[in-house]
């Protein structure tokens, strides 16, 4: 049979398949006919594209890869990995790109005004520098850097080179994490916030696997202090970053905990740790980043005395304290008399349901759009308009510090002091 | 539908609304993280294709399709090329442009009612892969009427598997079962003990036993049934699935069970061949020696057997009728 064989898995990795899609082709040409019709003003009037690049396809890679593929005006030119499977996977979802197995080589061309890096933690620096010193808009995925004189370095390259530098802390453009900071910091649902609990908990080894013993440190680069800063980095890092934001200020010191307590498979960072920070005024974060249990797998958890504010990328919910004043800025209150609770349904632009009877309040906001595709939107807008990114070399630095000193304590046992300095560029 | 308890490693998942279950070898190296890559695919897939999820390309497209080209990821655009061929194919009995009958007859998440002729005549206008483009230099894709909408009900799930299993042979899998919340399930090569894969189908209201248990080796098997969701009108029931030729849901009880090598290629046909019977599934797949689908009755008794031709492909499959 010359046709393509509909009952294997070829349609997946086929170079021709949709070629030799009669569906394909047959709308091809009605389509091409009513576009021309329809939307000629709208053609002209789109700017040039942008002609980026990504570095490292692994996981992350590949998500972030799907999502730009999407952002319109942006064309994918060019893909690199050092790892084969990895770049041939990228080809699937960026047929036109032209693959790379040595940034360097990436970087030199000189039609490509941005590139994405999704590398391990220990390149992200050198690559974002070099990118920056070739030309390019870099968004560089989270943490950082592996250390913080690296991120400092990459926030001075950014100033100086004037490009656009962002990270991927992708909470900074969700809609929920935006809708909740409002409700805290403006709404003060929560009254006075006195402390702050947060977590990521998970049940699983947090290795890849590896088709040959030699590929072990390359592919599990995260289990390994020469690469890797463990939890804090690739999780904490998120986490850390949306309490500086929602309090609006930076820890004063730090305490922690951590250990190789249960995955004793060769891996040199924890594999749990718990920390204590202390913000000014004398509010407290606790957060624990575990892989034995994922019991309410991850959250940051705002207490003040008048409401609890629970957040995560997928909702936010809001208990209000049984003392607290009923809230009279909300525009939709009613009383759930069934249990004598109240329960307080909210809407000011987005989504918000109470849990009937529970005096709980559940905040979705529109989710219309992957947070991975809303940072990305964002990013080739700032690289056309200059506009600072909401994951900004500043915020980045910073939690990167929160971060790092927080292992720091956990390595040496001591409780660690922050000065302005650690923070400044 | 249920695997056949294996002494193997399992792992379970949540994603499009049911459990995914994935069995390796005890002795597997790298077994959890081969895990955890396999269910990254199927995270994937559902980003791309799932319905529930606002920002998932099918969502975007059944949004915004209407008013213009909607840019999506290039992998979404092989699904749909391919479930539109299998469309082709099937002649219309699997179509994914099903979305308005589906919602039409309250099937999408809710409790099913009978609409007017004249709603099932005004949905009919809105179905079929004729009112899908696709711009596959441009990687968009629009919806040529208001009202049309994408459903991959029958699709997404077997794309998930596909993807999944794909990812664990390229990483040197040899010996895997994945199942779907039990509708759909793939294998790669054979059990730990070296034998074909057992897979037994439960038929709903018969609890003891399988209603049969198949082999099953580097390929893939979708159920396809009528008896559960369903509702009555006037003392007619009406399940669940829809013949998108007619926009009237398919009355015929009992099972259909398909096998071939994709999990999204077996998905689909098993769904057409309820809507065509197997007068209809015998002629299309006359001459395609890959797949093969068995009938059985609403209690679980095989009827007849069609397809698998002289080339039996991937998959093959031994049935019998178990206590
Ligand atoms: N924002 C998020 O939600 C999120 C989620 C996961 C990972 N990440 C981040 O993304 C980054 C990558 O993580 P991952 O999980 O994708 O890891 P990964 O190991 O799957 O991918 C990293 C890729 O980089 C490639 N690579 C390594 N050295 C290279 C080099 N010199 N040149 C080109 N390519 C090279 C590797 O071959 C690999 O394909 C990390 O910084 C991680 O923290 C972010």
């Amino acid at each position: 049979m010359s046709r393509n064989n509909l009952f294997s898995r070829e349609y997946l990795t086929r170079r021709d398949f949709l070629k030799g899609s009669a569906a394909a082709a047959a709308s091809v040409a009605v389509f091409g006919a009513q576009r021309a019709q329809a939307e000629e003003p709208a053609q002209k009037s789109l700017e040039e594209p942008i002609r980026a690049g990504i570095i490292g396809t692994g996981a992350q890679g590949t998500f972030l890869l799907s999502n730009a593929v999407k952002v319109p005006g942006v064309e994918i030119v060019a893909c690199c990995d050092i790892y084969e499977p990895h770049l041939e996977k990228s080809l699937i979802l960026a047929p036109d790109a032209e693959p790379y197995q040595d940034y360097r080589r990436l970087l030199d061309r000189k039609d490509i005004q941005a590139v994405i890096i999704a590398t391990p933690l220990h390149l992200h620096a050198q690559m974002s520098i070099d990118a920056m010193d070739a030309g390019k808009h870099v968004f560089c995925e989270k943490m950082m850097a592996y250390s913080i004189e690296q991120a400092k370095a990459m926030a001075r390259k950014q100033r100086e080179t004037g490009k656009v530098l962002q990270l991927g802390h992708q909470r900074r453009v969700n809609s929920t994490y935006r809708h909740a900071y409002r409700m805290l910091n403006v709404d003060k649902v929560c009254g006075r916030v006195t402390q702050v609990r947060a977590q990521w908990h998970r049940n699983g080894s947090w290795r890849r696997a590896v088709p040959d013993k030699s590929l072990e440190k390359q592919l599990n680069w995260r289990l390994y202090r020469e690469y890797s800063q463990g939890l804090m980095a690739e999780l904490g890092s998120h986490q850390i970053d949306a309490v500086n934001w929602f309090l609006n200020a930076l820890p004063v010191s730090v305490m922690a905990s951590g250990g190789i307590d249960y995955w004793k498979d060769g891996r040199t960072v924890y594999d749990n740790i718990s920390v204590i920070y202390e913000y000014p005024g004398g509010i407290r974060c606790t957060y624990t980043c575990i892989t034995t249990n994922e019991h309410e797998a991850y959250y940051e958890m705002y207490m003040g005395d008048e409401g609890t504010l629970v957040v995560t990328p997928e909702k936010g919910l809001l208990f209000r304290e049984p003392k607290a004043e009923q809230l009279v800025w909300a525009p939709m209150a009613h009383k759930d008399e069934s249990k004598g609770k109240e329960a307080i349904v909210l809407d000011a632009g987005a989504t918000r349901r109470a849990r009937e009877g529970t005096g709980q309040e559940e905040i979705r906001t529109d989710a219309s759009q992957d947070d991975y595709y809303v940072e990305l939107e964002e990013f080739f807008q700032s690289v056309r308009t200059g506009k600072k990114p909401a994951s900004d070399p500043e915020s980045a630095l910073q939690s990167c510090v929160t971060c790092l000193m927080a292992n720091n304590a956990a390595q040496t046992g001591r409780k660690i002091q922050f000065n302005e300095k650690m923070f400044q560029i | 539908m249920t695997e056949e308890p294996a002494s193997g490693l399992r792992f379970r998942w949540k994603a499009m609304g049911c459990i995914w279950e994935l069995t390796l070898c005890p002795d597997q190296p790298d077994a959890p993280a081969l895990a955890e890559a396999a269910f990254e695919q199927v995270s994937l897939a559902e980003r791309l294709l799932s319905v529930f999820l606002p920002s998932s390309d099918i969502s975007r497209i059944n949004r915004e399709g209407q008013s213009g080209p909607v840019r999506v990821s290039p992998l979404t655009l092989r699904a749909l090329a391919h479930a539109f061929q299998l469309s082709e194919m099937t002649g219309g009995a699997f179509d994914i442009a099903c979305g308005a009958l589906v919602r039409l007859w309250g099937f999408e998440g809710g409790e099913g009612r009978k609409p007017v002729e004249d709603e099932i005549t005004q949905a009919l206008k809105c179905t079929g892969r004729h009112n899908v483009l696709m711009d596959e230099a441009a990687v968009t894709v629009r919806l040529v009427r208001s009202g049309v909408r994408l459903n991959p009900g029958g699709y997404g799930k077997g794309f998930g598997l596909d993807l999944a299993m794909e990812a664990l042979r390229a990483a040197g899998v040899h010996s895997a079962l994945m199942h779907a919340g039990t509708s759909s399930v793939a294998a790669l090569g054979v059990d730990c003990t070296g034998r074909p894969w057992q897979v037994g189908i439960r038929i709903p209201g018969q609890n003891e036993g399988h209603a049969a248990v198949l082999e099953l080796q580097d390929g893939s098997l979708s159920v396809s049934g009528i008896s559960e969701q369903s509702f009555s009108d006037e003392g007619r029931r009406f399940g669940h699935v829809l013949d998108p030729r007619t926009g009237w849901p398919v009355e015929r009880e009992g099972w259909a069970v398909a096998l071939c090598e994709s999990a999204a290629a077996s998905d689909a046909l098993a769904t057409a061949a309820l809507v065509l019977g197997p007068e209809g599934t015998e002629r299309i797949l006359k001459g395609r020696g890959e797949a093969r689908v068995i009938f059985y009755d609403e209690r679980g008794r095989p009827i007849r057997e069609v397809g698998g031709g002289p080339e039996p492909g991937g998959s093959r499959t031994e049935s019998h009728v178990s206590e």
